[in-house]
């Protein structure tokens, strides 16, 4: 997947991880939204039979969009982690918020009711898989 | 289009508590906003039931199946808990507004939906193993399920609750006193009824950890309330009203025997 040349003018920093290396840490404080450049991102999250992964984003994809659109401070809810040496782009959060100042609170709604889905939904994947394990 | 113009156009719906709004797999992309009550979201699969979410005034539903643009069926049930009136926003005016979206805010919004998408596929194959695990060691499994008596464990648990109707900041600070699947007593100074209404009738949200280190949350209602300890207490009996499947779970394996 190319990265659109829209995407680049929004990126303040780029940082090369090392694999194994956090990016995000599930409990951490933190709203900067990544996308990746090169390389893959695991998402793991804490689950009560250890940590299980539950996505491999490629190059393109974005994360830790989820804590940027709550409206107030909230910890990370998953690491990610590079798989491979990743480079990563750091969206320019300032920017982002002026974006998201100038849409329709309806739209803003049905995108807050969209992280709060995701977040739920990525809970019970977590929560099952460590039932699956414990029953393994 | 003016502003007050949109809003002439909005239809407001009324539902009576216990009436279904969504059900899980019709087609539909209207998107509502909750103006009055209480909507309880869930999702079904076999026979069993789980809440996703209990939301309120000024949240959304409906969305998933709009952003799919039609394509998927509903993903989830939606039911009225209390009697609600709600908005529904005209789909086409949305979509329209939802395509004009600033191109990265679009982006964003287009991941976290195919991060979902994901996810759910993740979720259904999940639930096929789990099914093929066999329902009978499901059965033995949830303790809720065989135990019809409710009994009461006396604990010493300390919680946090607020107000279902409170900001999500609000914390207030109690201790449960004792806990059954079917409610708690609750043990809270007396302070905190003077910001907040405590009395018969008003639903709290309660947050806390089993002694076994298992967090859970659970929706209930004021039935009884009493001063104790020389006025400086208020002691209250609740009834549970909702709780997830999981922290279901996980207080059912608490209180067996």
């Amino acid at each position: 997947m190319s990265i659109d040349q829209r995407i680049y003018g929004y990126i303040i920093k780029e940082e090369t991880f090392p694999d194994n290396s956090f990016i995000i840490k599930e409990g951490s404080i933190g709203k900067w939204v990544f996308v990746i450049l090169e390389g893959q991102v695991k998402i793991k999250k804490k689950s009560s039979k250890g940590i299980v992964t539950i996505n491999i984003l490629k190059e393109g994809s974005i994360f830790g969009e989820c804590e940027f659109f709550e409206k107030k401070t909230e910890l990370r809810i998953t690491s990610a982690v590079a798989y491979g040496t990743a480079r990563v782009g750091l969206l320019d959060s300032d920017q982002l918020l002026k974006d998201y100042e100038t849409i329709s609170p309806q739209i803003k709604g049905l995108i807050r009711a969209l992280v709060r889905r995701l977040k739920y939904t990525t809970e019970s994947v977590v929560s099952m898989t460590a039932k699956a394990k414990e029953n393994a | 289009m003016p502003e007050n113009e949109k809003i002439t156009k909005t239809p407001l719906l009324q539902y009576n508590k216990g009436e279904l709004i969504i059900k899980e797999g019709d087609y539909g992309i209207s998107v509502y906003k909750i103006n009055k009550g209480k909507i309880s979201i869930f999702n079904e699969w076999d026979d069993k039931k789980a809440t996703v979410a209990i939301l309120g005034p000024g949240e959304v539903i409906g969305e998933t199946a709009f952003l799919y643009k039609g394509s998927k069926t509903r993903t989830n049930s939606a039911r009225a808990i209390e009697d609600s009136e709600l908005e529904a926003w005209h789909p086409s005016i949305l979509a329209e507004e939802y395509e004009q979206l600033p191109y990265m805010i679009k982006y964003l919004a287009n991941e976290m939906l195919r991060s979902l998408n994901r996810m759910n596929k993740h979720l259904i194959k999940l639930r096929i193993e789990q099914k093929q695990r066999g329902k009978k060691e499901e059965k033995a499994a949830d303790p809720w399920e065989s135990r019809r008596e409710f009994y009461r464990k006396p604990v010493n648990l300390p919680c946090v609750y607020r107000p279902v109707s409170s900001p999500q900041y609000v914390n207030l600070q109690g201790q449960i006193a004792d806990i059954s699947r079917g409610g708690l007593r609750l043990n809270v100074r007396i302070e905190n009824s003077e910001n907040f209404p405590h009395s018969i009738g008003h639903q709290f949200i309660v947050n806390t950890a089993l002694p076994n280190g298992k967090e859970i949350e659970l929706y209930a209602k004021i039935v009884t309330a009493e001063k104790s300890g020389g006025g400086k207490r208020l002691i209250m009996g609740l009834e549970l009203i909702e709780i997830s499947q999981e922290h279901q779970k996980d207080l059912g394996f608490f209180l067996m025997p």
